[in-house]
This record gives C-alpha cells, structure tokens and sequence, in this order.
C-alpha cells in the first residue's frame, strides 16, 4: 500500500472515531427503538418521589400542581419547570398522562430528564400515547405500578389508568374494583383526589365502567375531585352533580397548568397561564 | 439412502457451480450476492441477512432479520429490507482493498409483536386517532465501508466493514419540532457491520 493509503485509512478512522466520541454522554448503539433497558436511576420514579412527598412536614395548606399532555412539547415542558420553581411552598406536581408521543422509551427519558429540573417531587400517571408500542412496559420500568396511591398532608391521592381504548375497552380498565378498595379508608382522609388521564365522561373511556367510577367516587365521603387531562382543553365542573368537581387541565402547548390548593376539608383550584 | 445420494448431488453440483461461477455461467439473479453480519443500527442488537449488488455494485438491498434478547432490552424481532448507495467512486487503497468514504441508505424495518400496529386496528380506534404505523419504522443513515478482496480461490472472496450513523421517523419528527430543545446529535446511533461474499 502507498503512503497515501495508509493517510486515507488514518483519516477515515479519525472521522468514525470523532463521530463515536460525539456520543460518549450516551450509549452510541441502540439495538431497536421499541428497546426497553433502562438505567438504574430512571427506574421506579414514582416510588421515589411518593417517599419523598410522604416525608414532607405537615403545613395548614397543601398547594400541589396538575399538568397534562406534555407529548413532545420540550420547549413548553422547560418553560413550566422554569415556572413552578420560581413558585414558593409547591408540595409536589401530579402529570395526567402522555408523556409521550409514541410511548417509546427515548421519549421517556426526555420527559424524566426535563421534569428532573423540578425542585419538589414529580408524580406521572399513564396517558393512552404512553401505551403504544412497548410504552405501558417502559412506563412500568420508568414509573412503577399504573394503578397506585398515595396520602400527603392528610389527603389521599389515588391514581390509575383509564385508558380503556387502548385495551380495546376489555372491561379491566379502569380497575373500578381496586379503586373501590382504594376509597375504602377515605374516612382516615380529610381530602381525597382521583387523578387518571381519560375522564370518565369521554368517549375513550369504557362506557360499560362510567357509572362504576361515577358512583365510587360519587357515593364516598370526602372525594373532592376527580382530576384529568387528555382532551387538551380546560374543563371544570360537579359533572354528574353529585358533589365531585371533575377537572380537566389543559395540554401544556396552552401554557397553563392546574394550582390546587386543599386544607382542612375544603379545597380551591386555580388555572395558572405562563 | 435415495436422499443421500440425492443430497450428494446437489453438494457436488454446487462445487461445479462455484468452480465455473466466475467464468462461464452467470449467478441466477435470485441467488445472493453477499450476506451481511451487522450490530445495532436500530434494527437489531444482531441482525444478518442477504444482500444484493445492482447499479453497478453502485447500490445494495439487504434483507435482515434483527433480535433484541431480553438481555440488552428485548425481546424483539424484526424485518429490514435495507437500501444504501454509494454516490461516490470507491476510493482503492491498495490493489484488493478499497474504500468507500460515504453510503447512504434508507431502512425500512418491522418489528413483530402484538403490542404493535401497522395500521391502527380500524375495530378499536376512530379513523385517524393515531396516525402512523408503531410497527414500521423508515429510517435513514450514513456511513462508510472498507472492503477487502481475497480472490476466487478462497471461501471467503471478499469481505468489507461497515458502520453507518443513523435516525429514524419518529425521532426526525420529534426534533422538527424541539430543534432548540434536543441535540441534533442525539437522533444518531451507531452500527456496525460486515459483508461477507462467499
């Protein structure tokens, strides 16, 4: 081989390799992009964070904050984290769902390493586009269990997935059962709030489960507010008038977010703009 | 005893084959050109399958089967018909060794499974509820190759290196619209790869 050979050789390599080193912050081969293998640190999130809200100090008044939609909206997602850290005595912030746009893990992973930005704990509940493709097991991996809850200052959240279309409304989801088991202490509880991503009212959910859900949360004593997001507007009202307000929070492309604020029994929600 | 010495003919008419292949009888077209080994490259922790040269050897359509064991994020399989070209002239480094600087390709890949959709089943959701397939995904790379020629007379005849950098639609789609929010670099992932011509 010529001298020349062996410079084309050398400079071939050198570009292979600056372009290797440009990915050194990150793993440079993905194997598929339905890939599930998650770091140590993005695993069980919401476990994390529900430790840390429930060692909180007890205060008068709780305020925590509802966002919903964020899909693949960064620019906006920053901008709220911006927002909520320059706003003093936040207990924590509750997301309703899509987290995603196509459920894949890499869209996770943004989503957690912008929302890690946000100086109180982050809870995420699962939206229908973080179901698609391998999303429910990523979200699973990332997140924990879809059906969980938790109590801080005195009150109960309770959250799950309503997301029934994309079981193709199998009857199973939303686990009206298991939400029935959750509301079954509500006693011990000053206030108590459903969060899911569908309402109960809207045309994803599993008609055959509204009048379950409507009635679980109509008939306990204490259920404050059933809190929700996906339809991407701003909805607020005692819908089956029965005493329970039904929040819908807007997408974060409108820049708002829900403030609620609960103490003793009593409770007020505020549609912030930024 | 009949299918062995039918299986003996065949294995012999394959050396006949091979020792004229070059010389007198022309490869039937179905007949691959290459096979190729790769790893990642968004279309399989390992991925292998045959390939073909047309345009002059100036383009090449692989078909590869890819795996994910549970392992490294899995499991998953996949089908990736896979096109790339090489716009320039090879670059000779030597009398049996050349180099392409650039290819560039367009994979087109499934990935098999329940949880995945090439169109959303029209029985579960309205028309256009979710507009796109989860199950295929086109994607686009660039790379370069380095290959080495043996000769006829060995059983490997000739065999290149690749790698390629490559993205895929979804992640385009989401940095059109975060193009201040997420790094360019960051759409791109590595793979590599051989090519064996037997």
């Amino acid at each position: 081989m010529s001298p020349w050979s062996y410079k084309s050789i050398s400079v071939s390599l050198a570009i292979s390799i600056t372009l290797v080193l440009q990915f050194s912050c990150k793993d440079p081969f993905q194997y598929n992009p339905n890939e599930v293998l998650l770091p140590d640190d993005h695993k069980n999130l919401n476990q994390k964070s529900i430790s840390a809200i429930e060692a909180q100090p007890l205060k008068d008044t709780l305020n925590f904050i509802v966002i919903a939609d964020p899909h693949h909206d960064y620019e906006n997602l920053e901008d709220f984290v911006g927002k909520v850290n320059s706003m003093p005595d936040i207990s924590f912030v509750l997301v309703a769902g899509d987290l995603t746009s196509f459920g894949l893990q890499t869209e996770f992973i943004t989503f957690c390493d912008i929302l890690h930005e946000v100086k109180v704990p982050c809870v995420a509940v699962i939206g229908n586009h973080d179901i698609l493709a391998k999303g429910e097991f990523v979200y699973k991996e990332m997140f924990g269990p879809t059906d969980f809850s938790f109590h801080c200052n005195g009150n109960k959240f309770v959250c799950l997935n309503s997301n029934s279309r994309e079981y193709n409304f199998n009857g199973l989801v939303p686990d009206v059962g298991w939400l029935n088991q959750q509301l079954a202490n509500a006693y011990e509880f000053n206030n108590i709030f459903v969060i899911s991503h569908i309402a109960p009212f809207d045309a994803d959910f599993d008609s055959n489960l509204e009048q379950g859900y409507k009635d679980a949360l109509g008939q306990t004593e204490n259920v404050r507010m059933s809190l929700h997001g996906h339809s991407h507007d701003y909805y607020y009202a005692d819908h089956y008038y029965d005493g329970v307000m039904y929040l819908i929070t807007d997408d974060i492309k409108d820049r708002s977010f829900s403030l609620i604020k609960a103490w003793d029994q009593s409770f007020t929600t505020e549609k912030i703009s930024y | 005893m009949k299918y062995l010495l039918i299986g003996l003919f065949i294995f012999s008419s394959t050396l006949v084959k091979s020792g004229n292949s070059d010389s007198t009888m022309a490869q039937h077209w179905l007949i691959p050109d290459y096979m190729k080994v790769q790893f990642a490259g968004n279309i399989g922790f390992l991925s292998l399958g045959p390939g073909y040269w047309y345009a002059g050897k100036r383009m090449e359509l692989d078909i590869m089967y890819g795996y994910v064991p549970k392992s490294v994020g899995g499991i998953l399989h996949s089908l990736t018909i896979k096109n790339t070209g090489m716009p320039f002239k090879s670059i000779q480094l030597g009398e049996q060794t050349k180099l392409d600087p650039l290819t560039l390709g367009i994979p087109v890949s499934y990935t098999f499974g329940k949880q995945f959709f090439f169109v959303p089943p029209k029985d579960q959701y309205p028309s256009r509820y979710y507009d796109y397939s989860s199950a295929l995904r086109i994607g686009f790379f660039a790379g370069g190759k380095i290959t080495q020629e043996f000769g006829p007379h060995y059983l490997i005849r000739e065999a290149g290196l690749y790698y390629e950098l490559g993205t895929y639609d979804l992640l385009i789609h989401n940095y059109i619209f975060n193009k201040d929010n997420l790094r360019f670099g960051d759409l791109f992932s590595l793979g590599i790869g051989m090519q064996i011509k037997f």
